[in-house]
């Protein structure tokens, strides 16, 4: 009986892992591409409104598009 | 901190994409800071959800029997981490780059909308009609911000500051280049209506 218990909250544990890994995967593939959209965003903006932030801001924008890439690779490797 | 400011007087270092070579800004604005409270503060909330979490996360596995394994842990701090950076960011940039700008010819709109729209409207300072300032409100009144509305000569009949600090600062300011431009002294009290007045 025991046994059974516990291989049962095995196979679940297992069903919702193999379904929230591609879950994950997809939504932080999405994000990627919503960053690198922010990355073309800050320098079309940057080019209308020139200021001293810009610089600034544009490393934000880079810094968030590599974060999310580093978030895509830590998500493949540990789960 | 000029760079942030809501309302910047001779800006230093600012140029815009339709500037001409002759042409000079005299006042940049962007919406009043306390109109940034709101996402300001759902992001604030965003980044100590998770402190939250962990805080609880006994009662969570004790009480309520849910466990994550550690690498899923992770994996959703860093996400939720990077997403909060995101709402802010977008929001920042949002309020950063939707300006109004009046230089020393015309008066400048910049219009970001989300991440895909933009709009730069612009009005000649001499087919401004009449200017108005309006404020109401609670927050508008205490924080003294509110709304410019220029009526213009042209197709597009009106041109509206929206939510800038010391909007009667402004509409002075405005009238007074128009009148400089004109080289009349008649303006302010013939086509102008002074004070928040407009009906």
């Amino acid at each position: 009986m025991f046994n059974q218990v516990e291989t049962g909250s095995l196979l679940n544990s297992l069903n919702i892992e193999f379904l929230v890994k591609p879950i994950l995967i997809l939504f932080v593939l999405g994000y990627i591409l919503f960053a690198l959209v922010i990355v073309r965003q800050v320098n079309l903006m940057s080019a209308v409104l020139g200021t001293n932030l810009s610089p600034i801001l544009k490393t934000f924008a880079w810094l968030h598009l590599l974060g999310s890439v580093f978030v895509l690779m830590v998500v493949l490797i540990i789960l | 901190m000029s760079a942030l400011a809501s309302f910047v007087e001779k800006p230093v270092g600012i140029h815009f994409e339709t500037q001409e070579k002759n042409e000079t800004v005299l006042y940049l604005m962007r919406r009043h800071w306390v109109t940034n409270l709101g996402w300001l503060s759902l992001g604030t909330i965003m980044l100590l959800l998770p402190l939250v979490l962990v805080v609880s996360g006994d009662y969570l596995t004790k009480e309520l029997g849910i466990e994550v394994s550690a690498n899923y842990q992770i994996a959703a701090f860093l996400i939720w981490y990077l997403f909060s950076f995101g709402f802010l960011l977008e929001n920042f940039l949002t309020w950063y780059f939707n300006v109004y700008i009046v230089t020393d010819k015309r008066l400048v709109d910049v219009d970001f909308f989300g991440l895909f729209y933009k709009q730069i409207s612009e009005c000649q300072l001499e087919k401004i009609q009449d200017v108005t300032h309006r404020m109401g409100g609670v927050a508008q009144i205490m924080f003294h911000y509110g709304d410019v509305l220029i009526q213009t000569a042209g197709v597009n009949d009106y041109f509206e500051f929206e939510v800038v600090p010391n909007p009667g600062f402004v509409q002075k300011k405005i009238i007074e280049l128009i009148e400089k431009k004109q080289g009349s002294t008649s303006v302010s009290g013939v086509l102008f209506r002074k004070g928040g007045d407009h009906v």
